[in-house]
């Protein structure tokens, strides 16, 4: 990856493309790149979806190799939902092949004026960019199905639904999986609006002629990556549990610790948790030709995802995540895993954020718009984001927006993105990091779950402060890396309890590099990131102030275990003490 | 050949010498785990009340219930995690899962 793309989208003569060599970014990846230019390259105080902003497209720093798990792709930008700097990745097949047509980076930068839609071709021979207004106010599904016609089987598609183009604050970046379905999305902060902005509906991407990304030593990247996949087959959750049941499997457990925010936030379990569970899930998948196991990258040993179809056989959707369930179940009391999926394929046809339209449509729910638990209405609300009526605009543009017009009092948000699907009063650790992360409420930035509630990685009791602090920052740091690597998250659990599988992904990192990284090596990786996001975001404005929960959780309590969330401030402001 | 389980005299349900101060329990089994013990009434289940003598513990239970052994399991007794030690007490409710992850 020895060269960054740049395209100057406002160029008055039409979108100007520049290549340059990686120079001082030489190295770097995925969010370490997208954070380290768009730190030093976009002013903090600009307008997100202006001229001056910048997305920043990086694969990780092993993707396009033959190395396992590293489908992951960063993009960053300042972020239209927060205010701040941020970094939304995504799996599927786009950051193997910008991997191996050689870019480090693709960055949009400017604005043009003036109405014209463009699509982006990148392929060995170069980029070609041109104004297609045929595909405006097409959603993903189709969007792709169209470009499919004219680009073919064997690319990745980048593209925005109908929610980038309008703009709105919840709109994603869709990446295609193997079988070339947006499913895959670089799904927070809005990511999809500031593309739109800049008035790019597609990126294709099409590696034919280019080969694999080649190790410095490729014997010891080889002998590397196979104990690494020993390791992630060996490992119970990476090897048995995610492959079985996909991320949704985590519904039961967390109802079952009192950690499962239902109805907005206001108690700890559903009663309908066991008919949304991951269990049920692919149970009903198996039962009607779907899958429970399926890679969203080509590479993927772990298999997490899944296809959902609807009850004639038909597909309906990817198999929807965890945090997709509980957004459009428990958190809106709906119990029926078909409107889940439903909305799960608005979500993704739009373009847009699944947590942030779940919590949204919840505290449409709690204004009184439609009842808790009303499947059609939630579904009418996501037809209305789908049309860009003025509804539609609101609740596209996410919770705290919709919270603000509909005068709703407890918007669970940080940085004024949504609280995913995890209780920070019964899991204390999680509330640390939604705090205090630079992404907004954000749970895999820390994920304090794994140790708090998964016993993984270690104990951390999740309904008592102590350990909470130290657990989120450490978590921070590696997910830093981890985000930078372009090896999927999800690594982190065989990584965390496995030495020598942690030694493996050094042991790769290094062969492919010739580097000689330890675990400290890692660590200031990560702090390095994380220190100049957390730059950025002062220089946007945020202070230690904006490091912290809504009031209400500190204040009221959240049953079964009538417990409110008691890390204090100044444990907060202890997270980034380095 | 069936190998009857060291508690399986304890638990036909008329003739329980603990019958009358038996601690009753409400468990629930997650992410592909069953009851293996074929001689409780729950065999094969996953969502079941069962009686148990008092001084149970969580570790006796997972004998009991005789789920592999070499699954390291994650144990919920009203909500809070607990260890292979702790003595479940009437009318707990009880979640136990294999390692499981997401996110």
């Amino acid at each position: 990856m020895d060269k960054i793309l740049r395209i100057d989208m406002g160029a008055p003569d039409g979108p100007k493309i520049k290549t340059e060599p990686v120079g001082e970014y030489a190295g770097l990846g995925g969010r370490a790149l997208t954070s380290v230019i768009v730190a030093k390259e976009v002013h903090p105080l600009c307008h997100p979806l202006g001229a001056e902003n910048k997305l920043v497209i990086s694969p990780g720093m092993l993707s396009g190799t033959a190395g396992a798990m590293t489908g992951r792709l960063s993009v960053g930008c300042k972020s239209p939902l927060t205010g701040g700097i941020k970094e939304s990745n995504a799996g599927g097949q786009a950051a193997q092949v910008l991997a191996r047509l050689g870019y480090a980076a693709v960055i949009l930068e400017g604005k043009p004026a003036g109405d014209d839609l463009y699509k982006i071709y990148i392929n060995k021979d170069g980029v070609k960019i041109e104004v297609d207004n045929s595909l405006k106010l097409l959603d993903n599904y189709p969007l792709v199905a169209r470009l499919r016609e004219e680009y073919g089987d064997k690319v990745a598609y980048m593209t925005i639904g109908s929610a980038g183009e309008r703009k709105f604050l919840a709109a994603s970046i869709a990446c295609t999986d193997p079988q070339l379905r947006p499913t895959r999305h670089c799904g927070r902060g809005g990511v999809g609006a500031v593309m739109g902005a800049k008035r790019v509906k597609a990126i294709i991407l099409d590696d034919a002629g280019m080969k694999m990304r080649p190790p410095k030593d490729p014997e010891k990247y080889r002998d590397a990556n196979r104990k690494f996949v020993e390791g992630l087959r060996k490992h119970p959750v990476t090897g048995e549990a995610l492959p079985a049941y996909g991320t949704n499997v985590l519904t039961n457990i967390l109802n079952e610790a009192g950690g499962y925010p239902t109805y907005n936030f206001k108690q700890g379990q559903f009663s309908g948790s066991v008919n949304l569970s991951g269990e049920a899930q692919a149970e009903l998948e198996i039962k009607r030709g779907g899958t429970a196991t399926h890679g969203c990258h080509r590479g993927c040993v772990i298999q997490c995802s899944g296809i959902y179809n609807d009850k004639d056989g038909h597909y309906l959707t990817k198999q929807p995540e965890y945090e997709t369930v509980w957004s459009h179940g428990g958190h809106c009391g709906i119990d029926d895993l078909d409107t889940v999926a439903r909305l799960d394929f608005m979500d993704d046809n739009i373009g847009v954020d699944t947590i942030e339209m779940g919590v949204a449509i919840g505290i449409a729910m709690d204004a009184g718009i439609i009842p808790f638990g009303d499947r059609e209405g939630a579904i009418r609300l996501m037809e209305e984001v789908g049309q860009g009526t003025p509804l539609g605009h609101i609740i596209g543009s996410g919770a705290e927006l919709t919270g603000k017009a509909y005068g709703v009092e407890r918007v669970p948000v940080v940085k004024s993105q949504a609280l995913p699907a995890y209780d920070p009063r019964a899991v204390q650790g999680i509330g640390v990091t939604y705090a205090t992360t630079t992404q907004g409420a954000d749970h895999t930035a820390g994920y304090a779950i794994a140790t708090n509630i998964l016993k993984c990685g270690g104990d951390v009791d999740p309904l008592k402060t102590e350990g909470q602090v130290e657990l989120s920052r450490n978590l921070q740091i590696a997910t830093a890396f981890i985000d930078s690597s372009g090896m999927c998250l999800f690594i982190a659990f065989a990584i965390m309890d496995q030495p020598e599988t942690f030694q493996a992904l050094l042991d790769m990192m290094n062969a492919f590099y010739g580097l000689n990284m330890t675990g400290d090596d890692v660590v200031a990786l990560g702090k390095k990131v994380l220190s100049i996001e957390r730059d950025f975001n002062k220089r946007a404005g945020f202070t230690a102030q904006h490091d912290r929960l809504p009031r209400y959780f500190s204040t009221e309590p959240v049953a079964p275990h009538n417990i409110t969330f008691k890390v204090t401030d100044e444990e907060l402001d202890e997270v980034f003490n380095w | 050949m069936k190998t009857p389980s060291p508690f399986s005299s304890l638990f036909t349900l008329h003739s329980s010498p603990w019958g009358y101060m038996s601690v009753q329990l409400e468990i629930r089994l997650f992410a592909g785990l069953k009851c293996n013990n074929p001689d409780l009434p729950s065999f094969g289940e996953i969502a079941f009340d069962l009686k148990v003598p008092p001084g149970t513990t969580v570790g006796e239970l997972r004998r009991i219930l005789a789920i592999d052994p070499t699954i390291r399991l994650l144990t919920m007794v009203n909500h809070h995690h607990e260890g292979d030690d702790w003595v479940l007490e009437d009318n707990d409710r009880i979640g136990i899962f294999p390692p499981i992850g997401g996110g």
